[in-house]
């Protein structure tokens, strides 16, 4: 399986990578303070890495020509979290998944465990990764309230009747799919804009039980900066260690929605070098 | 890519996943010439699974009117042209299914529906007929007009073009009846599914981001009823059971009876690959060549089977069952001139005249001393 994943890079660097990956890694800058970072201006002083993101061709459906080519990352941290200032070109913002539309997103991934990193395409069964995925879609969300379908759609007839509206919960739950289930994609009230999973290959991404992760975006017309943050010790299963000293390697992906970019069809990096400094 | 047999094109063909068929498979027989386009089936569904938020838009159960009404629009004659011209004068379909023709980095050859495609369902399909009889049709085309009704709902394909999509595999076919389900807790809102079910029957939810579909009613297929589309037909012309395949045909499950011994109902558009489980009596009075193209090899066969009908006891026996029981019809028996329908474990469900007893009134009505008009 990783043989076969790593021959299918290899095939795909001369497609996708314009520019060399940075494996002189990212420097992640310490700086005073403590918990989530959400500021852009917290990154004053941490140095950026460009790296080169690749098709996303190891699995079907593929993404032979992604949107997105590089990547621009600056990372931090406090006395105990860390935070990542990602920034890629999208004069196209989509913050809001429509039925034929999709919204931008932008993820990292850490190995969970020390030690040689698994597969950096979502892991492999065994090799275990941790993924923080921001959604522009959930940010809407949190910002002007759960989509609804007369803002997606001003003139559409809006239904008056929902079952559940008018049962006891329980019975109302049936009507409800997957919001009485549970399903994280259909939260109605969002605590944060990044979901924080795991995955063990294609396919198998799972959100944590534990989700510890936020961050929030801006798009100027010309470009995503976008800050994701998460505390430095572990928080639940499954997730990496960022203790001060560690010295571990992160990876991104890029979806741009309105090019028909979700889920496989992505740009995405190998693994690049990070140490959190002591 | 593993291969499976698809008995309704005559061969094996390419699916990502080995072919593993379940314990029984749902079915159902719709008869085109029967129905009224009253769309009770699309809103008994629409009130039983669709009336929540995000889904307003959805009709799980939706009924168009063919040639000119799609929804979304343009469904079928969209991929067909992208699939190229599909010949199935043969019993064996030599042409591509859509897993075959799949773009290179793609599962299944499909399309995403634009927003507007959702929209106007139903409206102004039948205005080709024209505004008042002297002024002639409206829509002038080449050929002669025809039209009929076309119910659909989820296929619950044995080959599922929307799971051979998914690459989360959220998508899954029960073992026990072959309901094909979209695992709500698993479903991610790619959209996938979407644009791989060529009969665009998975449907994005955007309040619960997330894609849901036609649930064949399996809480009631479990208690032997059939699901509620079928059972609010008031043209009664629906059927619900189970099919076999071909080699296992039972002569006495009214489903198989009309699919493989009778052989009048048709899969809809079966060169896609999908093997799909709704099948249709074609309409009567629609040239070959557009139902060859809709419902496969065999299709003007089983138009002049169904015309002999009246001469043919057995068949007129399910057609009878059609509408008469709310339960499901596991095996009918024809007794004389009734036809008698019994459930799985063999209780009778069902029991209906093959003719219907008519009266000639005469003309005068002596007793009266009045004559009678047949408006009376
Ligand atoms: S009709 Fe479409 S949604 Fe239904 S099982 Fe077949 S491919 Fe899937
Ligand atoms: S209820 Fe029956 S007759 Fe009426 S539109 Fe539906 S399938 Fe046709």
């Amino acid at each position: 399986m990783r043989k076969t994943l790593f021959a299918l890079l290899l095939v795909a660097l001369p497609a996708g990578a314009e520019e060399a990956p940075a494996l002189s890694g990212i420097t992640m800058v310490r700086v005073g303070g403590a918990g989530a970072v959400l500021d852009v201006e917290a990154f004053a002083a941490a140095p950026a890495s460009r790296i080169a993101l690749l098709p996303q061709v190891a699995a079907t459906p593929r993404n032979p020509a992604p949107a997105t080519s590089a990547i621009e990352v600056r990372a931090l941290r406090n006395d105990d979290h860390a935070a990542f200032l990602l920034e890629w070109e999208d004069d196209t913002p989509d913050v809001r998944a429509t039925l034929d539309g999709f919204g931008d997103m932008v993820a990292l991934q850490f190995p969970v465990a020390a030690g040689a990193p698994p597969v950096p395409f979502m892991g492999n069964p065994g090799g275990r990764v941790q993924i923080l995925q921001w959604r522009a879609d959930w940010q809407t969300d949190m910002e002007r309230g759960a989509t609804t379908m007369r803002e997606l759609y001003p003139n559409s007839y809006a239904a008056d009747f929902h079952h559940a509206d008018h049962l006891p919960a329980a019975e109302a739950a049936a009507y409800e799919g997957a919001v009485s289930l549970g399903n994280p994609m259909s939260v109605q009230e969002r605590k944060s804009a990044v979901q924080d999973l795991v995955a063990e290959g294609f396919g198998s991404l799972t959100p944590r039980a534990t989700q510890a992760a936020s961050g929030r975006g801006t798009n100027d017309g010309r470009r995503w900066r976008v800050v994701v943050t998460r505390p430095l010790a572990p928080a639940g299963e499954s997730a990496a260690d960022l203790a001060p000293g560690t010295s571990t390697n992160v990876s991104f992906a890029v979806w741009n929605g309105s090019k028909g970019e979700v889920g496989a069809r992505k740009a995405w990096a190998a693994w690049v070098p990070i140490e959190v400094p002591k | 890519m593993p291969k499976v047999h698809n008995w309704q094109i005559g061969r094996e063909m390419e699916y990502p996943y080995e072919g593993a068929r379940p314990k029984r498979q749902f079915a159902a027989v719709f008869d085109t010439n029967k129905c009224i386009a009253c769309q009770t089936c699309s809103l008994a569904c629409k009130g039983a699974w669709t009336s929540g938020r995000g889904q307003e838009y959805m009709f799980w159960n939706n009924v168009e009117s063919k040639p000119y009404g799609f929804f979304p629009l343009g469904w079928d004659v969209k991929i067909l042209e992208k699939l190229g011209v599909t010949d199935q004068k043969t019993p064996v379909y030599e042409g591509r299914t859509l897993f075959e023709a799949a773009p290179d980095g793609e599962r299944v050859l499909g399309y995403l529906p634009d927003d507007a495609d959702w929209t106007f369902v139903n409206v102004g399909e039948d205005d080709s007929a024209g505004v008042g009889i002297d002024r002639g049709a409206f829509l002038e085309i080449p050929h002669m007009q025809w039209m009929f009704y076309l119910a659909r709902i989820c296929n619950h394909c044995t080959y599922p073009a929307c799971l051979a999509s998914c690459p989360r595999q959220s998508i899954y076919k029960r073992p026990e009846d072959g309901v094909v389900l979209i695992d709500q807790t698993r479903c991610r809102g790619y959209r996938e599914c979407v644009k791989g079910c060529p009969y665009k029957k998975t449907f994005y939810n955007p309040v619960k981001k997330v894609s849901e579909k036609c649930i064949a009613c399996y809480p009631r297929i479990e208690e032997g009823r059939s699901s509620t589309c079928m059972a609010a037909c008031i043209g009664r012309i629906r059927l619900q059971g189970f099919v076999s395949t071909p080699e296992n045909a039972r002569e006495d499950n009214p489903i198989d009876f009309l699919v493989h011994v009778r052989k009048i109902a048709k899969p809809l558009y079966p060169q896609f690959g999908t093997e799909p489980n709704v099948y249709y009596v074609p309409p009567i009075h629609v040239p070959g060549a557009f139902l060859s193209q809709m419902f496969g090899h065999g299709a003007d066969s089983a138009v002049s089977t169904y015309r002999g009908a009246a001469e043919d006891k057995d068949l007129l026996a399910v057609l009878t069952l059609f509408g008469s029981s709310p339960m499901l019809i596991h095996r009918f028996r024809r007794e004389g001139d009734v036809a008698v329908g019994f459930d799985e474990s063999g209780t009778e469900v069902a029991r209906a005249p093959l003719y219907e007893p008519s009266i000639i009134r005469p003309f005068h009505d002596a007793a009266r001393g009045a004559y009678r008009h047949n408006t009376t």
